[in-house]
């Protein structure tokens, strides 16, 4: 695959997640006297956000097309399940949302350090290289950090048309669902305190 | 969320009751930190302790901690209206968002059958750059509608609200008024059972207050509705119960709206009066008069009432009028005695003069009132001396009526048909 449709496919899966987590973490806050005010699940300001980030990963899918295009290369057919196989991180951004934005809401710098640590995160994700295949390096990379495994496996998908390694997939898939299912249960629990902090 | 719980309210089928409790609160407190890094500790702490499941100590106060809503009980039928009224910070919001389960207690119950619907925050959700048409079904659905009741609603929301052709604007072109009345046209429709209203009719012209008092009167009649307002005829015209706070816990409660109302108006004891005026006359001394001792404050209902005024007015003013209003403690004048309206000129001597008018039987409900004196000049344009509010009187009787002013009228039984009122 050439370089620059390798590094912007990554890219786009990589801005689904940084921007899904900055967005949402910063969504309690915002919503301000929404929250003190009127008596709604909470979960739908958190939620709202991951959608419009989804919708955003949606728009740079033209932008693809043309980079695909312009570099002469037809991606595989398994492409299209791109979207499927990203589902799994929409959960895992919607669980650390949850918890993210809980604790931003009542401290206000946590937006602040999740975003300087995003932006190291890039590149201990495989976005402008490709997975590391020696140890340990590729036990970091790609079995640590979840969102590598979603990264890889929309390039492969575009590529070879099917997962390369689907060991780190399964892990990542299991994680996101743990994140979810402990954020969205903690989320929850703590959503009636929020109203006196915020 | 512990010690809340809500339900539909069932209908039996044979009509709901007219009297069914829809509020129930019982002895409900909430406390709150004031430092912020203790606020933040303790909220950290609290947070914890739930998510493990533990209890958190609710009980007693922590170090910087204080009830900020003490012990409250009261109870709300369908067809009731209950006044919350109290001096600034008294707890009368936050006992609001315990009822719209925003927050939970830490001590106590409350129990709410219905749907609540809440006139708090009327322009909640409003996008700016949606039109006003657009934002209905925003505000509607964080309101709790379906987009099926709101288009069934859609076309009265757009003539409560008034605003005609400008509901196709964005939103961001409103004046403060306009926002009112498009959220207050939204929330007005809802059919709730219970609903809460925080001070949000202070906003909109004449039209619109009349208006809104008539969606409210037709939503109690079907609703236990509660009320937080700080303008005590708007409280006296609505309300059929009342609820005094201060400091946290209820200071009166009961059916005597007039009562609670007074009561209110103990709890501040302010210096109102002001003196002024060009200085060509100065008022050296007021006194009451009443049931032949002078110098009193207090009196009675229906009581024989002079006041005796001790001024000097300067010689180029030949023929003063002397002007006493007494006020409400709203500050609203309620009686007037004038001299020029009563046809009698007062001569000025150049000296010190003592004038005294004699009101007869005082018809002043039984409450507080102020008593202002002025002098003016024969044009009654140019204010002498202004004495605003300088005096505060009790009149005492055994009853608490709705006005100021008691009119005695002959009351008659005539024999013949009797027209009922449908």
């Amino acid at each position: 695959m050439p370089y620059p449709a390798f590094v912007f496919l990554g890219q786009m899966v990589w801005l689904l997640f940084q921007h899904g987590i900055t967005t949402t973490t910063n969504s309690l806050a915002e919503a301000g006297s929404l929250l003190t005010k009127i008596n709604f699940p909470r979960e739908v300001l958190v939620l709202s956000k991951l959608g419009q980030t989804a919708f955003e990963f949606l728009l740079r899918v033209p932008l693809l097309v043309i980079i695909f295009i312009w570099l002469g290369f037809i991606p595989n057919v398994a492409i299209l399940l791109v979207p499927i196989a990203l589902l799994p991180l929409l959960l895992l951004v919607a669980g650390l949302g949850f918890f993210l934005s809980l604790l931003n809401a009542v401290i206000r710098d946590v937006s602040s350090l999740v975003g300087i640590i995003l932006s190291i995160g890039m590149f201990a994700t495989p976005v402008i290289y490709p997975p590391p295949v020696s140890w340990p390096m590729s036990f970091w990379i790609n079995y640590v950090n979840p969102v590598s495994a979603f990264v890889n496996a929309s390039r492969d998908l575009a590529t070879v048309g099917h997962i390369i390694d689907p060991a780190s997939y399964v892990t990542s898939i299991i994680l996101s669902l743990l994140v979810f299912v402990i954020g969205w249960r903690g989320f929850h629990l703590v959503e009636p305190k929020i109203a006196e902090q915020a | 969320m512990e010690g809340f719980s809500s339900g539909r309210a069932k209908d039996s089928g044979a009509g709901v009751t007219m009297s069914d409790v829809l509020v129930k609160v019982e002895g409900v407190s909430k406390k709150f930190c004031k430092n912020l890094k203790r606020t933040m500790l303790y909220g950290i702490q609290d947070i914890t302790k739930n998510m493990l499941g533990v209890e958190p100590d609710t009980g007693r106060l922590r170090p910087g901690e204080f009830w900020s809503v003490d012990d409250v009980s009261f109870e709300v039928r369908r067809g009731e209206c209950l006044g919350l009224i109290g001096p600034n910070g008294a707890g009368k919001s936050t006992l609001l968002k315990l009822l719209n389960g925003i927050i939970s207690p830490d001590r106590g119950r409350i129990e709410i059958s219905g749907r609540i619907g809440a006139l708090i925050e009327v322009t909640a959700g409003f996008h700016p750059m949606l039109t006003g048409r657009e934002n209905i079904y925003i505000n509607g659905s964080i309101l709790g509608f379906s987009k099926k009741e709101i288009d069934k609603k859609f076309d009265e929301i757009v003539e409560f609200s008034g605003l005609g052709d400008f509901i196709d604007t964005p939103v961001k072109h409103y004046s403060s008024g306009m926002n009112v009345r498009l959220g207050f046209a939204i929330a007005a429709q809802m059919e709730p059972d219970v609903l809460l209203i925080d001070e949000v009719l202070s906003v909109g012209d004449v039209g619109f207050t009349i208006k809104c008092y008539n969606a409210i009167a037709k939503i109690i009649k079907k609703a236990a509705v509660i009320l937080v307002s700080h303008q005590m005829p708007q409280v006296a015209r609505i309300c059929s119960d009342i609820c005094v706070i201060d400091k946290g816990s209820v200071a009166f409660y009961g059916k005597e709206v007039a009562g609670g109302i007074n009561h209110y108006y103990s709890m501040f004891d302010q210096r109102v009066g002001v003196i002024a005026g060009n200085g060509k006359a100065e008022i050296q001394k007021i006194e009451i008069e009443s049931r032949g001792i002078k110098g009193v404050n207090e009196l009675y209902f229906m009581d024989e009432t002079s006041i005796h005024l001790y001024l000097t007015v300067s010689p180029e003013i030949e023929y003063p009028i002397l002007n006493i209003s007494l006020l409400n403690l709203d500050l609203q004048i309620v009686a007037q005695v004038n001299s020029m309206y009563n046809k009698t000129l007062i001569h000025n001597s150049g000296e010190t003069m003592h004038v005294k008018v004699n009101l007869g039987s005082l018809q002043l409900n039984p409450g507080s009132y102020y008593l202002s004196a002025f002098v003016l000049d024969e044009t009654q344009r140019d204010i002498l001396a202004q004495h605003y509010a300088v005096k505060k009187i009790k009149v005492k009787g055994d009853f608490i009526g709705m006005a100021p002013v008691q009119l005695i009228g002959d009351w008659v039984l005539k024999q013949e048909a009797i027209c009922h009122e449908k």
